[in-house]
């Protein structure tokens, strides 16, 4: 049953229950000292005012006592004055005493003793008018059984006096046993408290502050260690920290699938212009070879010739993208050798001076040393800077100008790097489609392929590198290799 | 050099037709096959060849497990494989003892490739084998 609770209803309950333990006991002092306040003040108003008057009365009585003998021996009636004063002051004081008597028993009492009273104080008036009249015998014989009355008188008053006393040492009895109550109460609520207490900090920290510190132990260490945070700021810092990094990963994860869509296609496409291709080259080179045979065999009229030329030309451009959709969906593998880029380079050169002759492309190399050896595929990369020059060469008019440069750097979480940088001086690449150029199939060219970027920027990346384009309208474009300087022969290519 | 008798296998009738014409230009016999079961069929048929031109994209030839046919039946039958450069360069090294010559358009290469198989056979088994 406890354990179905939820925290939030354990933790209420149980501050609830401290809440009404404390109030109760709070309560239960209150009520009690209340009521032993009333007991004591009733004690106060009734018992000790009507113990007062009985007191008063016994010593009013007690007074009265030898005057009479007095009067036997000198006769001065200034006796029988102060007699008759603390007659007079016993009468007021057995009326309050009678007013007081809060029971029929003690009524009864004082009805008792006023009787006795006035039986005794008959007795006495005739004792002191035998005294009076000279009857001595007689009235010590009245004034002998007359001392006998007031002694029982006396006894009576004491006795009432006495009810009194035990009256209020009962009162007394019962606001000790109250007393004693509220501090057994109290006794009792105090381990309560202390229980009710206990437990609501076990529950606190064993289900709240534990886990919390749990989780901390477990995302961030080092929060625990601060001693500017608590707990759960911490926590909630980590929550935080926690919600950005599931954001970001979302947005990731987003961004991935996009381009696993993307590449999907691709690679789709490939398969198909693969496809395509394969089956464009058997009757291709059959065609090609009866050009061939022809143009060995025939006599032709320049316009003949012209045409045998241009249809040669064409088919050579079928060719090419025939090879490079081949190219492109079965990717070589990379035979990596430790090679110096600056002499690919210049292979790259050598092999393309005709053309950039024929072109009138000047070409500049900004080198101060050799770059040191990488571990490369010579042939491929080889591929990719003819490709890149051959581009810019069909970007510029005549006289254009490419500028290699080659450098070291170091990047962070790369490490050492060379960087191949081929600037031209053509009319750029417009913003529009810079961001496309290596996408496979875009080309811009009236005889382009659309691959020769994209397997570029793929060999590239298979070594493990990159490439980059900067352009700016009228100042040229240029591409610019990274390949990272390793010292262990690998590259991205599973292969490899 | 002596004229020899040729088996040339190509997937593409025109190309099959045009090698035949080219080859037989240098005073060779050729014959052809369309598929891998032409070419047993015609190895077969009790002729006796002195060269195969084989183009690896004709029909069959994995199908009818043409290269173990020829290992078995015909060892000493040299081998030209004239053929685009295939997709995996892994599968020519099963042919080991053939000669690989990729396809273009100008069959100089191919006549050339030829001769000098020829020649080689001819000094390896001498003349009398052709008398």
């Amino acid at each position: 049953m406890w354990k179905r609770l939820s925290l939030q209803s354990r933790i209420f309950i149980l501050l609830g229950a401290l809440i009404l333990t404390a109030v109760a006991g709070g309560l239960v002092t209150v009520w009690h000292t209340d009521a032993i306040d009333s007991l004591v003040t009733d004690l106060i108003n009734q018992n000790v005012a009507s113990y007062q008057a009985a007191e008063r009365l016994e010593s009013s009585l007690l007074r009265q006592k030898g005057y009479v003998t007095y009067f036997s021996l000198d006769q001065d009636p200034e006796w029988l004055k102060k007699l008759e004063e603390h007659h007079q002051d016993f009468l007021v004081w057995l009326e309050r005493a009678k007013a007081s008597a809060n029971n029929p028993f003690m009524s009864g009492l004082m009805e008792e003793i006023g009787e006795f009273y006035t039986k005794y104080r008959q007795g006495r008036d005739q004792v002191i008018a035998f005294y009076q009249q000279g009857q001595r015998e007689a009235g010590a014989e009245l004034h002998r059984q007359l001392r006998q009355q007031f002694q029982e008188l006396f006894q009576l008053c004491d006795r009432y006096k006495l009810i009194h006393e035990r009256r209020i040492a009962e009162a007394k009895l019962v606001s000790r046993f109250q007393a004693k109550v509220i501090t057994h109460t109290a006794l009792a609520l105090i381990p309560g408290i202390a229980v009710l207490g206990l437990l609501l900090g076990y529950t606190l920290v064993k289900q709240i502050l534990g886990p919390i510190r749990e989780l901390l132990r477990e995302t961030n260490p080092t929060d625990l260690a601060n001693p500017a945070l608590n707990e759960v700021q911490a926590l909630s810092q980590e929550v935080h920290t926690l919600r950005e990094d599931v954001d970001l990963a979302q947005s990731q994860l987003k961004r991935s699938q996009v381009t696993l869509v993307q590449s999907e296609k691709l690679a789709m496409v490939g398969k198909l212009a693969a496809g395509v291709a394969h089956s464009i080259r058997n009757p291709l080179t059959s065609v090609k070879m009866r050009l061939y045979s022809m143009r060995r065999l025939l006599n032709l009229t320049p316009e003949q010739q012209e045409d045998l030329e241009v249809i040669s030309q064409e088919i050579r451009h079928i060719d090419t993208i025939v090879r490079n959709f081949l190219e492109y969906s079965r990717p070589p593998k990379l035979k990596m050798q430790q090679i110096s880029p600056s002499t690919v380079v210049d292979w790259a050169l050598t092999l393309l001076r005709p053309r950039l002759e024929s072109f009138q492309v000047a070409v500049t190399v900004q080198r101060r040393q050799p770059l040191p050896e990488i571990w490369a595929d010579p042939d491929q990369l080889k591929e990719v800077l003819v490709n890149l020059m051959v581009n810019a060469c069909e970007a510029m008019e005549k006289n254009g100008q490419i500028t290699i440069i080659e450098e070291e750097d170091f990047l962070a979480g790369i490490g050492r790097v060379v960087r191949i940088r081929l600037q031209d001086s053509g009319p750029g690449i417009p913003p529009a489609i810079q961001d496309k150029i290596f996408q496979p199939f875009f080309s811009s060219k009236e005889e382009g392929t659309g691959l020769g970027l994209s397997i570029a920027a793929r060999i590239i990346e298979e070594h493990g590198g990159s490439i980059r384009m900067e352009s700016r309208p009228g100042q040229g474009a240029a591409f610019i290799l990274t390949l990272p300087l390793r010292k262990m022969r690998y590259g991205n290519h599973l292969n490899s | 050099m002596q004229p020899a008798r040729l088996l040339l296998a190509d997937r593409n009738r025109h190309v099959r037709e045009f090698l035949k014409r080219e080859l037989e230009t240098e005073g060779h016999t050729v014959a052809i096959a369309r598929s891998a079961q032409e070419i047993l069929t015609v190895l077969g048929g009790g002729e006796k060849f002195d060269l195969l031109i084989l183009d690896l994209e004709v029909p069959y030839v994995v199908e009818a497990n043409l290269l173990t046919q020829l290992q078995t039946f015909y060892p000493t039958l040299p081998l030209l494989i004239h053929s685009f450069q295939p997709d995996n360069p892994q599968a020519l090294a099963a042919y080991h003892n053939a000669i690989f010559l990729e396809k273009n358009e100008d069959p100089a290469q191919l006549k050339k490739t030829v001769a000098a198989l020829l020649k080689k056979r001819e000094e390896r088994h001498g003349r009398r084998e052709w008398g």
